[in-house]
């Protein structure tokens, strides 16, 4: 008994991807393309190495291993997934849940909570930065916030009445440092979208309530210490310098590693940021020196909230200047490409005016043509990535 | 690349994956012989197409140019693992004479062989064999479509096609006789 071979050769299509894998490199493309902004930046696609990178950035590198054997590419991609997208569900039900089991202490539990609703925060920035943060969304993102900022609260209150002050005054410091800074970013992100579009009063106030009441919170805290023998407060000053030398330093290598250094505005809203930070540290260390240690502690206490401030603020302006970087759309593309044009025609004929004066006996001015460099460049870019044959 | 385009293109491009997906499997697992590895570079063809398409350049032919793609990167992966089994060329200087061409309905496979047999010996076929044969008797793209996707001309893909088709029928012929 025989076939033909195109008989044969046609049932080889029955060779396809397995379901599962078929889905993990769909829900990485969903990721990878949901985070648009990131993708256009110059580093360029986000490869699946850096999935890892950003799970073990946002969450604990054990959750991170955690999650990659116990569910695989699927869990992973969803780590980057917004509101509306189709794997937003896995990463809120799935993902947060394996790291809310894994907090086991109240105060691992706190911070778990603290991270969570951060990252709802983020996400509102990403969206607004987007102009997608629609008010359905916010209302979603605020009630996610809220629920897990609560959650912490009641637990920084148990974790008081144990009476681990200082546990609970670098918590709820973490809190309103955070939230200033994502309180800014937000603003920030949504005056890149048109105004219609940018309506982010909700989010805005219940970040700005949650920041008053880890404000009220910490005060309440300090006070506690602040009513101790001076051995004690000294104790607590000291330990307090270790973690704001610690916390600027760590703002200092995110700065230096995100922010390049002829990045003006951006340059000038951090390093004010930080400036401050080492100012309230110089401060709360010469009145420690001083014996002062009510403002020693004041003054470290603000340098840690600052350099915090500033760590979150820097990290959060990738997303905001990423989309700032992208046209709203066709106008404003055409608008910028006719802009472009002019610069580059007032730079050649400054070039030449500049060369005229400077070399008189030239009879010949040669000149850049920008536009052809640019397509040269493109052309490399084409051939590199498509059409290389044999 | 402004906001409406992004939208539109990642709409065409996760569109694209659903119905490309499975063919370029088959297209990268044939010609490496490794689940795995063509596992592997299915996700990157896609993650590359994304690429080039976000940095605003223009895809006239999305299955053409993801074919392109996979193309590469499996030429790319031979380099890597230093596999010396990338032909070079030596048809495209040839004419197609129509009337030589063999019929793969002429091509005897006898049942008993399991589907497992065949695709080794389709995985044994010289590289610019097999890719142009799984193309067309596969994925059954006509030569236009293949000449397309491949960046040749349809007489260079049609010289192929009969090689190929005279080289899988030779190794058939000689597995069979070999098992009888």
């Amino acid at each position: 008994m025989t076939n033909n071979a195109k008989h044969t050769l046609h049932m080889l299509q029955d060779e396809a991807l397995s379901a599962d894998k078929k889905a993990a490199i769909r829900a990485s493309l969903e990721r990878v393309s949901s985070q648009y902004p990131l993708v256009a930046s110059k580093q360029g696609l986000l490869s699946n190495f850096s999935v890892i990178v950003f799970m073990r950035k946002h969450t604990t590198p054990m959750i991170a291993g955690l999650l990659i054997i116990a569910f695989g590419a699927t869990t992973t991609a969803a780590e980057g997934a917004l509101p509306g997208d189709f794997l937003y569900p896995i990463k809120v039900n799935v993902n947060e849940s394996i790291g809310d089991a894994l907090a086991v202490t109240s105060r691992s539990q706190a911070e778990w909570d603290v991270r969570v609703a951060e990252r709802r925060i983020e996400e509102a920035v990403t969206l607004a930065a987007q102009g997608a943060l629609t008010l359905e969304i916010q209302e979603e993102i605020k009630e996610q916030f809220e629920k897990h900022v609560k959650k912490a609260d009641a637990l920084f209150i148990r974790i008081a009445d144990d009476g681990d002050v200082d546990d609970v005054i670098r918590g709820r410091t973490d809190v309103e440092a955070k939230l200033k800074a994502h309180s800014e970013l937000l603003i920030e992100a949504s005056q890149i979208v048109d105004k219609t579009d940018s309506d982010i009063s909700e989010i805005l106030n219940s970040v700005g309530s949650q920041v008053t009441t880890a404000i009220e919170a910490r005060e309440k805290a300090e006070s506690k210490i602040l009513t101790q023998k001076k051995d004690v407060i000294k104790e607590s000053v000291e330990e307090k310098m270790r973690l704001a030398e610690k916390k600027i330093k760590s703002a200092q290598k995110i700065i230096d590693k995100k922010i390049d250094g002829d990045n003006g505005d951006d340059y000038v809203k951090v390093s004010e940021k930080f400036q401050s930070a080492q100012n309230y540290f110089e401060l709360g260390k010469e009145a420690f020196d001083n014996e002062d240690y009510d403002v020693a502690f004041s003054e470290l206490q603000k340098a840690i909230s600052t350099a915090q401030e500033a760590e979150t603020y820097t990290s959060g302006l990738e997303v905001i200047n990423l989309n700032k970087k992208l046209p709203r759309n066709k106008a404003e593309y055409d608008e910028r490409q006719d802009q472009t044009k002019t610069d580059k025609k007032d730079t050649s004929q400054n070039e030449v005016h500049e060369d005229e004066k400077s070399d008189s006996a030239s009879t010949t001015i040669p000149l850049i043509d920008s536009d052809s460099a640019i397509d040269d460049e493109h052309e490399e870019d084409n051939r590199e990535n498509s059409q290389s044959d044999e | 690349m402004y906001m409406d385009q992004y939208k539109q293109y990642k709409h065409d491009f996760l569109s694209a994956y659903d119905e490309y997906a499975d063919p370029i499997f088959r297209f990268c697992y044939y010609r490496v012989s490794d689940r795995d590895v063509a596992h592997d570079l299915v996700q990157e063809v896609f993650m590359r197409t994304w690429k080039y398409g976000i940095q605003g350049n223009e895809i006239k032919d999305i299955r053409a140019f993801l074919y392109q793609t996979a193309r590469n990167l499996i030429i790319d992966y031979y380099r890597k693992a230093k596999v010396d089994s990338l032909d070079q060329l030596s048809d495209d200087g040839m004419q197609f004479d129509d009337s030589a061409f063999i019929d793969p309905q002429d091509i005897v496979i006898d049942a008993t062989y399991t589907l497992e047999k065949v695709k080794r010996v389709i995985m044994d076929l010289k590289d610019i064999h097999k890719e142009v044969i799984i193309l067309r008797y596969i994925e059954g793209y006509g030569p236009k479509d293949i000449a397309h996707m491949l960046n040749q001309t349809e007489n260079v893909i049609s010289v192929r096609l009969h090689r190929g088709m005279q080289e899988l029928k030779e190794k058939l012929d000689h597995i069979q006789n070999h098992d009888k």
